[in-house]
């Protein structure tokens, strides 16, 4: 059970995390992929295209092209309606789920 | 994917990229080698070559697509699995159901049924309860009226005695005939297929989902 447990957490929220970072702006893949390798949610940008594949067919991101400074034309992500609302729905049981695991794991504070 | 232009360090790990990934669904695989060729595009070697350091081993970044692909997020409509029938299908099953036999007599009350037990709207309790509901009180009503009749002859024995002549469907007291009680009886069907049809609204419109 303590084998992978961080994997097991990542799994389960990963997806909304990527929601989350392109409701705030629309990223190409390799910045999303550096955003999330930062935070520890993601191993590499392996695991950033299949997420993305998935959440494009559930039609929660879409993508465009766009030409950065540096010259190259590069394929960015954002959140569609349907990904906005998913995401919402998502914040609205993440609160109360955080807070139901608190109050098990809260290691008890014992008053001499 | 690669091109002339690029620097050797940039198409040997791209090359390598592709083979990695070549068990690799085509479609997931073609985003992660585009996605990584956009980025080390025009790069000078020095620069591409931290950029791979940083991407790490192809064989790595395959594996990981593999786990990736193979843990879907849950599906975005849970409906979906369960096809529900539009909005207006149990409408019209439950108008059917209240008003079909007094558009079509009686037929159109069947045509109600068949839309109701066709639908994936209601439980098959639910549909049972729907169907019988109208026998039972019927049922029930004559059971009513059979007893409440004995109990008028048991009363007054010499207002049957008298009436005994007159024929034997409206002299028996355990058969409550004649055009009133058939008028309730039907009147009573009406009733009870209206309180059933709004019953059978509640019960489907309740359990769709909103979201959908």
């Amino acid at each position: 059970m303590t084998a992978d447990v961080g994997t097991q957490l990542r799994k389960g929220v990963v997806e909304y995390c990527v929601l989350g970072a392109l409701a705030r702006e629309p990223m190409y893949g390799w910045q999303l992929s550096e955003t999330l390798i930062a935070r520890g949610l993601i191993a590499s940008i392996g695991t950033l295209y299949p997420m993305l594949s998935r959440l494009r067919s559930q039609g929660f991101v879409s993508t465009f092209d766009e030409a950065s400074d540096a010259g190259p034309v590069r394929k960015y992500y954002r959140l569609t309606d349907a990904g906005t609302g998913e995401l919402a729905s998502f914040r609205q049981q993440w609160a109360p789920f955080v807070s139901a695991v608190e109050d098990f794991i809260r290691e008890e504070r014992h008053v001499d | 994917m690669s091109t002339d232009a690029q620097p050797q360090v940039v198409r040997s790990y791209l090359a390598g990229l592709e083979a990695a990934l070549s068990d690799v669904p085509s479609e997931v695989s073609r985003e992660i080698v585009a996605g990584i060729t956009e980025e080390l595009d025009g790069l000078d070697p020095a620069t591409a070559a931290a950029r791979i350091e940083a991407l790490g081993d192809p064989v790595f970044i395959a594996a990981e697509a593999r786990g990736g692909v193979a843990a879907p997020l849950p599906a975005p409509a849970p409906a979906a699995s369960r096809p529900q029938d539009p909005r207006w299908y149990i409408v019209l099953a439950a108008l059917m159901v209240a008003f079909g036999g007094i558009i079509i007599p009686f037929l159109g009350w069947f045509v109600g049924m068949a839309l109701v037990w066709l639908s994936k709207s209601w439980r098959t309790w639910e549909k049972w309860v729907a169907t019988v509901t109208p026998f039972v009180a019927v049922a029930l009503s004559l059971g009513v009226q059979v007893v409440t009749n004995l109990a008028a002859a048991a009363s007054s024995p010499e207002r049957y005695a008298g009436a005994s002549t007159s024929g034997f469907s409206s002299s028996n007291p355990l058969l409550p005939t004649g055009p009133l009680a058939i008028w309730n009886n039907l009147l009573l069907v009406v009733l009870v297929n209206v309180v059933v049809s709004i019953w059978l609204l509640w019960r489907a419109l309740r359990r769709r989902n909103p979201l959908v």
